[in-house]
């Protein structure tokens, strides 16, 4: 069985790809389509991207909308994390008042992302430095159809400072519960996939992908 | 059928002899199954050190009963059928007949239809290693820190260091040699090139089923905060059926906090207790509830 992966991001796709090895499947990254998320939370953005790189592959496709949520920050960056240095954002209501696109390479718009959060959390001390990292995974039929769904999170707190070279996204100011006091970008690739919550929807995919395979079988 | 929890060393003794290698004897019990003996043996190419440590054995054994287990739960079939502390119980796989040895065991109590049904062993080891350690590492100079090509459909631009994760599990298919050829020289095995490992196995399938087991095995490990860096399997020529011991002694182990968990200790010259301790720590997590299970 074929499926493609519904997004741009090289980082999301090293890290399904990973996961995903066994399952005998195989796998075809799409072409840029970028559609514009223009639901307010992970699941809605999810599912809308599902269908529409679904419909632009006309096959199996998976997709995803993940992010950092900060409760001290009003939930934000939220559904606007991989954007979050382009929003004007209200410091009194946490609300993003506006969105001006910088057209930055993926690089670029991860460290300022990465470094506007670090701005933001100034002075603000532990315990209100939680976070959680919360990943909405959706597979879309060649028809468009959802035909699967998993929500997972993943807790931990927000870093000082950037810390480590892995991951991508906000993993070098992502401290996750379990480990260790290590940001996600300290831990090697596969010690992050043993934590991180994308690998925890992936799990819930491969186990729905057995029955699927089973049942098709007959 | 055969019933290896009252069976006697004599008894077992008295079957007919399959094959006997340096860590295990191999006996026909009749009805196309045979019964295992793993040896207390621990052997080493890289330190080219061989020895005797007793209760090894059942370590491994005791291994072996729980991975059989979880890849039963993952529908990876596997020629084990059952595993108590003495001795294994499961399907005889023929070794084909060659011009080394053209006689191979053959059963007599078998109908010609039966035993075309058998699966075959192939010359083969299959390899998966997840982590760029090793051979790997010191045969393939200079791959850590080299980016994958641009044109990669999935990995483009992907670099890793040394002891880091590969992007994915790397299956990879040696030659078996025996450990010394005609003339007494000390033979490795070879790494062979697919389109060559195709002849003797089913690599695609091999492949796959190589993966499965490194998953499921992977993901029982993982809850109990051990990474396997890679693991040495025995496949059916056909590539679907695992028959080899997977234990404690075919594969590298390595614990968040407590590190290596596999015979490094002994590679490295240590002792025969600190091997035992370690395949013990091993066992000991393994029969221990992981991360988000429930104590039995």
């Amino acid at each position: 069985m074929k499926f493609f992966l519904g997004t741009t991001n090289p980082g999301k796709v090293q890290e399904m790809a990973s996961i995903l090895s066994a399952t005998g499947c195989s796998f075809e990254v799409t072409e840029p389509v970028d559609p514009e998320e223009t639901e307010d939370d992970f699941e809605g953005n999810a599912l809308l991207k599902a269908r529409v790189y679904a419909a632009h592959t006309k096959g199996w496709t998976i997709s995803e909308d993940s992010g950092l949520i900060i409760p001290a920050l009003g939930g934000l960056p939220g559904p606007w994390s991989a954007r979050f240095d382009d929003c004007e954002v209200d410091p009194e209501t946490w609300r993003v008042r506006e969105y001006h696109p910088s057209k930055r390479d993926r690089d670029s718009i991860d460290a300022a992302n990465n470094q506007r959060v670090l701005a933001l959390m100034e002075g603000i001390e532990q315990p209100r430095r939680a976070a959680l990292m919360k990943v909405v995974l959706a597979v879309a039929s060649p028809e468009g159809e959802v035909a699967f769904k998993a929500v997972s999170e993943a807790h931990g707190w927000i870093a000082d400072a950037c810390r480590g070279d892995k991951g991508f996204g906000y993993d070098p100011i992502f401290v996750g519960r379990d480990t260790f006091g290590k940001t996600f970008a300290e831990l090697d690739p596969m010690r992050k996939n043993l934590r991180s919550h994308r690998k925890r929807v992936l799990q819930d995919f491969k186990a729905w992908l057995g029955r699927k395979l089973k049942e098709e079988a007959g | 059928m055969i019933d290896i929890d009252h069976l006697s060393r004599e008894a077992f003794a008295a079957l007919p002899l399959v094959v006997e290698g340096e860590s295990k004897e191999v006996r026909y019990a009749g009805n196309g199954l045979v019964v295992i003996r793993f040896k207390p043996t621990i052997y080493s190419f890289t330190a080219n050190r061989a020895g005797i440590v007793e209760g090894s054995d059942r370590l491994r054994l005791r291994a072996s009963g729980l991975f059989l287990e979880v890849l039963r739960e993952a529908g990876v079939p596997h020629a084990y059928r059952k595993v108590n502390d003495d001795w294994v119980l499961a399907d005889l796989i023929l070794q084909p007949a060659t011009a080394r040895d053209p006689s191979p065991f053959r059963p007599t109590d078998l109908a010609p239809e039966q035993l075309a049904g058998l699966s075959i062993a192939p010359p083969i080891e299959v390899i998966i290693k997840r982590m760029h350690s090793g051979t790997s590492k010191h045969r393939y100079f200079g791959m850590a820190g080299h980016p994958i090509r641009r044109s990669h459909p999935l990995f483009a631009g992907f670099t890793f260091s040394d002891e880091d994760a590969y992007p994915q599990p790397m299956v990879r298919f040696d030659w078996r040699n025996p450990l010394h050829d005609d003339r007494d020289r000390r033979l490795a095995d070879e790494i062979l090139p697919e389109p060559v490992a195709d002849w003797y196995i089913d690599i695609a399938a091999a492949r796959q089923t190589a993966l499965r087991v490194y998953d499921a095995l992977s993901e029982f490990l993982n809850e109990r905060d051990v990474v396997c860096y890679d693991l040495c399997l025995f496949v059916t020529e056909d590539g679907r059926t695992v028959f080899g011991e997977i234990s404690q002694d075919c594969g590298r182990y390595r614990h968040f906090d407590l590190g290596s968990l596999d015979k490094d200790v002994w590679r490295a010259g240590g002792s025969s207790e600190q091997v035992l301790e370690k395949w013990q720590t091993l066992l000991d997590l393994m029969e221990a509830p992981g991360a988000g299970e429930e104590a039995p």
